[in-house]
């Protein structure tokens, strides 16, 4: 019987085939999102996990914690690195990416499915460096940015900052593999009137986010290779004894990381177009061409505003000028996006779905992270708040509560597509409330502690600042809690076995209505080119399952 | 792996060759790390490189047995196209970060080199000579692949491709060879000052892609020589021809920039043929206008303030 089966349908689900060809040898989109969903949470965990002793040391004046400030550094080295390269853009982009470009493309699968395998297993591979780099000598001290002269060999001479360099160097490869592969089944696996400013929007915000990643993660490539070479070579690239400038990698740093910021954000926007067109009931998304534009331009003004994060190094006024105007434009297409969601979100009978808790969620947050992001963009008012707690609080807004709520947003839409089970959506709701609650009060303090000029990257501080991380290390204690609550949840969901029924979606929403009912889809969704047709006004697609002559 | 007539392309089966290469990228930068540190494991480095190299050779050979096949469609083909092309392009800006590097300092150079650049106490090598011959090389050998490529498409599979292709590796080959020369003879090293350094990691990691280059190139003449390649379908020699072209188009850029523009050299050719006028270049005295005679008596008499309008 079971050779019998291995004749009939080769690489179906049904056959039974050996574990290691199915997920390390793996040419199918799904199982490797799935993979990429499993390492993407552990990352966060152990993100988290990080953040959760940070929150611990300074949730009281005095080292009586972590007890020596190197490890403190290490681990805020090691959170921020974890959260960025092994949790938001494994699951963003690797998981959710994988998952749905292929369905909403009308697509078998990615387009180099091998490729895209070599980019999903180049990043456990970068993890291993990392976690070796945190584990060998006394580990990395120098902030994600790993700024020379801090980085070079005077201040951390020992292996594991070369071993950082590798890793990301690997991880660097794995997202640029994955991004070329995006980019390409983007351009030319859309079937019908599905590319260009027809595209779905999670399909372009994907596609904006490779392009991103293509332009940018060479720069910092190259920027870490100096900075190996300094270390090793005898080069002077960041020295200045040499006549170098450790300005200049703190350019090529940004010219990266300013991208870096989007390529983590841009996805969840996607989600949110996804999510928030779905609950409102809605063929497309408002002002579609120009959700197109700002998403666009999102990504070209990403690559132009780098210099913002150095206002304090002594970039002349022009410049510091040049930077603020061109970081304050960026407000701009994000406004448009931030106000058509809304405008989606109008008129509607908008279902009350955990997701759209958490989109809604997003929403809000995210522009509060926005609003002090305009701040911040101030060359002026930045010269004050640089390295506070305040930069601190703005980021956390737009990413753990922009790029992170994307995730769960993204999680509670999808995991029902993809495992074929659905959450509890009481509970779900109260896992967002909770979340809601815990990351406000880890973060919204923060501003407070900025602007009072409490400095970023110290374990310890002045007793003046006492009252304020005591309540934003409740709010992480909280916010850790309900992590767990997730887990919990997750488990729930899949002991319980609530099946899906149909998605309650729109039939144009092809990740859904394309597996025909089947959830999780079969192994390639579309064995032939899906039937798609657009409305006149190219404003969505409709998607219908017609069998083909030869089945 | 299933042909379907309504498909436009084919998905592999499951291949291992992705999971290897990544594993033994692993290895690869452990053991780089271990050779950093004065602990190489000769035994780990020696396992991951060839793991990598057979793993990336039986991938490559799988993908063109499945050319041959006819998995590759005009539509897979269009999207390896397109993949090359983001390639090259992640590749441009890798180079990007190492010119903004030279840039940074050639345009600005720091107090400690003097301000000036090339800094004082670095002979510069003469664009004129060496590096010359190397544009020379590259840039020929660029008209070659041209002509190789051009006798392909007219079907010339006998002599056409064949002369154009081993000329380019040829000119590929002595250009890695002249630049080690180069870098023998050049009197300054990787660590004297940052001209030194960005000196030799833009034309060292240039070479490293030359040498990628004429490898790639080899393995197009060899799949010439095994009749892999069509008038109409050779997309494998294209891209090959891409990158190599790309290459070229660096090695341009960087000669013209690091060797003649910021090398010093460019003013000196001007001054010296340089004499002042504009119109006729009779005077041979005649200097810069930013030249200052330390010695009022060698100036020439229009130099000199006439005495009535001394102050």
């Amino acid at each position: 019987m079971m050779k019998m089966l291995k004749k009939e349908e080769k690489g179906g689900y049904g056959e039974v085939e050996s574990w290691w060809r199915r997920w390390l040898w793996s040419t199918n989109h799904k199982d490797i999102g799935t993979l990429y969903l499993y390492s993407g949470v552990w990352g966060g965990l152990f993100g988290a996990s990080l953040s959760l002793m940070i929150r611990m040391q300074l949730g009281h004046p005095g080292a009586v914690f972590l007890k020596s400030d190197w490890f403190y550094n290490v681990v805020v080295t090691t959170h921020a690195l974890m959260m960025i390269f092994f949790a938001v853009m494994p699951i963003l982009i690797g998981a959710f990416g994988n998952w749905l470009i292929p369905l909403l493309v009308g697509g078998k699968d990615m387009i180099y499915p091998r490729m895209n395998n070599l980019s999903y297993w180049l990043s456990p591979n970068a993890l291993y460096l990392l976690m070796l780099s945190f584990s060998t000598d006394k580990g990395v001290g120098a902030g994600w940015t790993i700024y020379p002269p801090l980085s070079v060999y005077p201040y951390h001479s020992g292996p594991s900052m070369d071993v950082l360099i590798v890793s990301l160097h690997l991880a660097g490869l794995s997202s640029l593999v994955g991004a070329i592969n995006f980019a390409s089944t983007n351009k030319n696996m859309p079937v019908l009137e599905m590319k260009g400013e027809r595209a779905e929007l999670y399909v372009l915000s994907i596609s904006v986010t490779a392009v991103l990643l293509i332009i940018s993660i060479p720069v910092l490539g190259g920027g870490i290779t100096m900075i190996l070479f300094d270390r090793n070579f005898n080069t002077t690239f960041f020295d200045p004894a040499g006549g170098g400038d450790p300005v200049l990698f703190q350019h090529l740093f940004w010219f990266f990381g300013h991208p870096e910021v989007y390529i983590l954000i841009l996805p969840a926007f996607g989600v949110m177009s996804k999510v928030i067109m779905h609950c409102s009931g809605k063929e497309a998304v408002f002002g579609l061409i120009g959700m197109v534009y700002a998403m666009i331009g999102i990504g070209g003004l990403g690559c132009m505003v780098w210099a913002h994060h150095m206002f304090t190094v002594g970039l002349n006024v022009d410049t510091r000028g040049y930077f603020s105007t061109a970081t304050m434009v960026i407000a701009v297409p994000t406004g448009v996006k931030v106000f058509s969601w809304l405008a989606t979100m109008a008129g509607s009978k908008f279902k009350m779905k955990p997701a759209a808790f958490w989109s809604t969620g997003f929403l809000f947050l995210f522009t509060v992270g926005g609003l002090t992001g305009v701040m911040l963009s101030s060359a002026s008012m930045d010269v004050s708040l640089h390295d506070t707690y305040y930069v601190v609080a703005h980021f956390h807004y737009v990413l753990s509560m922009g790029a992170v709520f994307g995730v769960f947003c993204g999680l509670n839409h999808w995991l029902p597509n993809f495992v074929g089970v659905c959450f509890n959506k009481k509970w779900s709701k109260a896992h967002f409330m909770a979340m809601f609650f815990g990351v406000n009060t880890t973060f919204f303090p923060q501003h407070f502690l900025g602007l009072s000029g409490m400095p970023r990257r110290y374990m310890d501080y002045a007793d003046i600042y006492a009252h304020w991380h005591w309540v934003s290390s409740y709010g992480s204690a909280v916010s850790f809690g309900s992590l767990m609550y997730f887990k919990f949840l997750l488990w729930e969901a899949l002991v319980s076995q609530r099946g899906v029924v149909f998605s309650g979606g729109l039939c144009g929403e092809m990740d859904w209505a394309g597996t025909r009912d089947l959830f999780p889809g079969s192994k390639h969704v579309y064995s032939q080119l899906p039937f798609v047709w657009t409305n006149p006004y190219n404003t969505c697609i409709t998607y219908i399952y017609k069998k083909s002559r030869n089945q | 792996m299933k042909r379907n007539p309504y498909s436009r392309y084919y998905v592999p089966g499951p291949s291992p060759w992705p999971f290897f290469v990544a594993i033994s990228a692993n290895g690869m930068a452990v053991g780089l790390i271990l050779w950093l540190h004065r602990t190489p494991s000769f035994l780990l480095m020696s396992v991951s490189l060839s793991c990598m190299l057979l793993s990336t050779f039986s991938w490559w050979r799988d993908l063109i047995r499945e050319g041959d096949i006819g998995f590759h469609t005009r539509f897979v083909i269009k999207s390896f196209r397109d993949g090359v092309a983001l390639f090259i392009l992640s590749e441009v800006m890798f180079f990007f970060s190492f010119f903004w590097t030279f840039f940074h300092n050639a345009l600005s150079p720091s107090c400690e080199l003097g301000m000036r650049w090339p800094p004082p106490g670095i002979r510069t090598p003469n664009p004129s000579s060496t590096s010359l011959f190397e544009t020379g090389l590259l840039i020929s050998s660029g008209l070659f692949v041209t002509q190789a490529h051009k006798s392909m498409r007219l079907k010339d599979y006998d002599v056409g491709p064949f002369i154009g292709l081993v000329v380019t590796i040829l000119c590929g080959t002595l250009f890695f060879l002249v630049q080690l020369r180069e870098y023998y003879w050049n009197s300054y090293t990787i660590a004297d000052s940052v001209y030194g350094s960005v000196f030799y990691l833009l034309t060292g990691f240039h070479g490293m892609h030359v040498v990628v280059g004429t490898l790639w190139l080899m393995v197009s003449l060899v799949r010439l020589w095994r009749g892999e390649f069509s008038s109409q379908r050779h997309f494998g020699f294209e891209a090959c021809i891409w990158y190599w072209h790309f290459v070229d188009v660096v090695w341009v850029a960087l000669w013209c920039l690091v060797y003649v523009w910021f090398g010093g050299w460019l003013y000196m050719w001007w001054f010296k043929m340089w004499d002042g006028d504009i119109y006729t270049f009779k005077y041979p005295d005649a200097k810069p206008s930013w030249y200052a005679y330390v010695q009022e008596e060698h100036a020439p008499s229009w130099y000199k303030v006439p005495s009535h309008l001394k102050t």
